[in-house]
């Protein structure tokens, strides 16, 4: 029997617990009720998986629908895939050990470009074939969905249908079609054209990118005149009632984080100029308090976690958020729970309830400054000022705050050498700071700064999606010269991410379906997690450019033209194409743009949120 | 007051390694809305311990914890409280109060039973294996801890030793902090060789001593029976 053969693997394998499935709130059904099977996909281990808020939000609200059961998976780690591959066995599902290849759905959330790989080899693990021409009747349908939806063409090889936007009303109804489509004898792969008439859903067989004799891109073409040439994201009609999960599933592992988190709110405000989240999000829509806080106790007395984390693109941008915290501290107060707020902004630190937040020490204070002097930040539109940042590192030493993380990336477009230096800059008047605050008010301890400096990779749908990325010799360059400057600082520790890791990055979010043939190359010569450092293997997809014969500089290194066509411009995020370049005509002048509470900047999502009955962005 | 609770671990949670255990039954105290005694200092902490941890893939049917709460409450209502929210796998089967005084349930352990099934061994050589162990002065297993490899004799701790029902044996081994024995090192002693991945492990039962005798954890001294 299947479920003993994977059984036996069990002591075989690290973490055993990740392949166990059977927590606290996992929902397991009756197959014989169940008109619609869907397989959530997560293409990382467990611990990251479900520390997904995503995947707990859209598995509950399948799950609600009495004749779809949504089951969960997450990729195996390699010792598993070894022993999977080497006994013919397949990927199954967590609840009920079913081999993917059975159900309905095998649905994936695309969160990061670098786990591409990992859903190529889950689907093929799961018996699936892994390029969609080849799949046939019998085979379920790939759905794919998240922040990466946006840009699809890399994966339109291997994805049957694409949902753009958010899911939790429209992937209720793409199962409803479904299985209205075969209640009435309809097959699965004629499915698809009835998805392409739904509202959200991108069909990339239906469409054919064309390309110009010198290899340029041309464009993402319908082939039959009735699929809409650009598909809208979906928003839900209401942020405040959307579907939630009263019941979260209560995994046995540790995992990257391991609490309840509350979404405060969606979309963002501030324009950063490198943030595709801060743009495909939009518009912001928040929740009540009492609405937040009912759902932070419902949650609390059915999982028995004893964190809340308050979750959004920039919680120092609720507009009740003092008021949140005191609730919420109030209403906890007796059973010792934390409350963690990461993602705020450096000049939304205020003293009034950081005070309420006394547990958050432990974790130490992160802050993103992102570019190491005031010109750079202009040109990002990243409006946080030195004195900002020094208040808010003073506020929190004289707090009892020792330990503080530094974010920031190099190879932002204009950047020079000064502006590196000005990273180093920062971090010794940090500790500055430090050394200033009065003894009896600060910690006993010395005071430990790491700074972390990530490449920047230009994204679609942002200002920058026309900047070339920095050479692999110019990452190294800069990381040596920081370096350098850091040392002499005491308590600053330098941590910097892989260029090579981030070139692939910017080939892969600007790529086309030519790209998608660099992924399954790469992954047939067994590239897997590439996001993890001891498995990121760069002579392999080295090696998969070569034997594609693409380019990876004309996708990461090129400078885009104004009117140049992109992979991704038949996906309509509500922001248009002009406000982005103005945008960017702005960032060279190093002009900056508020926050558009403060009035509309006309990024186009107004016109998009008023069509579809969402109320305009909030101001 | 201070209780012990008897739970077993079957089923999915029998991967759960003992750290992760200890989280789970946080969240079931949470969950039932026990009044948890915490410690003091800077990070306090539900007053939780556990009598022996479990190898990770064992399962077992006598599991104690030792638990303070800061008000009484009757040892049946902690039970049903218990069972309403405990997660799969992990059945708490009996409640009783503890003397304040009393060891901990740690110090208490003097041995356990385990049932050993082995998956691909067959019955004569483990019964073979079995009667040889019995009549051996020593029995030499390799133990590693991480680091290094030694040779433990561990004839001594083996106070019975069954493969009437092999190839599923039953064994009483000593456990705890005076002298303990893992299973494992018995089944690699059967095997004559690895046991990983040849043999389901379960305890069946915690022992500790009263008045010179084996008894249940619960018969202890110091646990009250009302």
């Amino acid at each position: 029997m299947l479920k003993d053969q994977l059984e036996a693997l069990l002591p075989l394998v690290q973490k055993p617990a990740r392949y166990t499935g059977g927590e606290l709130n996992s929902v397991v059904k009756n197959p014989a009720q169940i008109k619609a099977r869907v397989a959530f996909c997560f293409a990382d281990v467990y611990e990251v998986g479900m520390s997904h808020l995503g995947l707990r939000i859209l598995y509950d609200c399948l799950n609600k629908m009495d004749k779809v059961w949504c089951e969960r998976v997450c990729a195996p780690w390699c010792d598993m895939e070894a022993l999977l591959r080497e006994r013919g066995l397949p990927l199954t599902t967590l609840e009920s050990k079913t081999p993917l290849h059975e159900l309905d759905f095998v649905a994936f959330t695309l969160q990061y470009e670098m786990s591409y790989t990992n859903i190529l080899n889950m689907l093929d693990l799961g018996g699936v074939p892994v390029l969609a021409c080849e799949r046939t009747d019998d085979y379920p349908l790939v759905l794919a969905g998240g922040p990466c939806a946006n840009h699809p063409e890399p994966l339109a090889d291997f994805v049957d249908i694409f949902s753009i936007g958010e899911g939790e009303e429209a992937l209720p109804e793409l199962m409803e079609a479904y299985m209205a489509h075969r209640a009435a004898g309809g097959s699965r792969r004629s499915f698809l054209e009835a998805a392409a008439r739904l509202k959200g859903f991108y069909v990339p067989s239906l469409y054919r990118p064309e390309y110009g004799e010198d290899g340029s891109f041309k464009g993402t073409f319908p082939i039959h005149s009735w699929v809409p040439e650009k598909i809208e994201k979906r928003l839900v009609a209401d942020f405040e009632t959307a579907s939630w999960p009263e019941k979260p599933i209560v995994p046995f592992l540790d995992l990257v984080h391991d609490r309840i988190t509350l979404e405060i709110f969606r979309g963002c405000s501030r324009g950063c100029r490198f943030c595709q989240a801060g743009m495909i999000y939009r518009p912001v829509r928040e929740r009540s308090v009492e609405t937040l806080v009912r759902q932070a106790m419902d949650n609390m007395a059915a999982s028995g976690y004893d964190e809340i984390s308050l979750s959004s693109l920039s919680t120092g941008d609720y507009s009740q958020l003092t008021e949140l915290i005191h609730q919420l501290v109030a209403r906890t107060k007796q059973c010792h729970t934390t409350i963690s707020l990461p993602s705020l902004r450096i000049d939304a630190y205020a003293k009034d309830y950081m005070t309420d937040l006394e547990n958050e020490r432990k974790a130490g204070l992160t802050l993103a400054p992102e570019a190491g002097t005031q010109r750079l930040r202009d040109v990002i539109n990243k409006n946080v000022t030195e004195q900002n940042l020094m208040e808010s590192v003073g506020d929190a030493f004289s707090s009892g705050w020792d330990r503080v993380k530094l974010y920031f990336m190099t190879g932002l477009p204009t950047e020079t050498e000064a502006d590196v230096l000005g990273i180093a800059d920062l971090a010794r008047k940090v500790t500055e700071v430090y050394r200033a605050t009065p003894r009896d008010q600060r910690s006993k301890k010395r005071l430990t700064v790491t700074v972390s400096t990530s490449v920047f990779v230009p994204k679609p749908f942002t200002p920058f999606q026309w900047c070339p990325q920095d050479t692999l010799d110019r990452v190294e360059e800069k990381q040596a010269l920081l370096r350098k400057a850091l040392k002499g600082i005491p308590g600053v520790t330098y941590n910097w991410h892989d260029g090579k890791l981030s070139r692939l990055e910017a080939v892969i979010a600007r790529g086309d379906r030519r790209v998608g043939r660099v992924i399954y190359r790469a992954w047939q010569l067994g590239a897997r997690f590439d996001g993890w450092s001891d498995q990121f293997k760069y002579d392999v997809w080295m090696q998969a450019f070569r034997d594609t014969g693409v380019n990876p500089d004309d996708y990461a290194a090129r400078a885009r033209r104004k009117d140049e066509p992109f992979p991704w411009d038949h996906i309509d995020v509500g922001v248009n194409r002009a406000f982005l370049w103005h945008e960017y005509e702005k960032a060279l002048k190093e002009q900056t743009t508020p926050d558009c509470r403060q009035g509309c900047q006309g990024c186009g999502m107004n016109r998009l949120a008023r069509q579809k009955g969402v109320s305009p962005c909030v101001s | 007051m201070r209780i012990m609770i008897r739970f077993s671990k079957q089923e999915a949670i029998r991967y759960v390694s003992h750290l992760d255990l200890m989280r789970a039954a946080r969240r079931m105290f949470r969950r039932a809305n026990l009044p948890l005694a915490y410690s003091e200092g800077y990070h306090p902490h539900p007053i939780l311990s556990f009598a022996m941890a479990l190898p990770v893939g064992a399962a077992s049917q006598g599991e104690y914890m030792d638990l303070s709460l800061a008000e009484s409450m009757p040892c049946d209502e902690i039970l049903r409280r218990l069972q309403d929210v405990q997660p799969q796998g992990l059945s708490v089967t009996g409640v009783w109060i503890m003397e304040e005084e009393a060891p901990s349930q740690m110090a208490m352990v003097a041995a356990a039973k385990w049932r050993l099934l082995f998956l691909d061994a067959d019955r004569d050589s483990l019964q073979q294996a079995a009667a040889r162990i019995l009549q051996a002065e020593t029995v030499m297993v390799e133990k590693s801890n991480g680091k290094r490899i030694q040779q433990v004799d561990i004839r001594a701790g083996i106070r019975v030793l069954c493969a009437e029902k092999a190839p599923e044996i039953t064994a009483l081994l000593d456990a705890g902090s005076r002298n303990n024995i893992q299973p494992q090192s018995l089944a690699d002693a059967l095997l004559c060789g690895p046991s990983l991945g040849r043999v389901m492990v379960e305890r069946t039962a915690l022992y500790g001593i009263k008045d010179g005798e084996l008894v249940p954890l619960e018969n202890c001294d110091g646990v009250r029976h009302e």
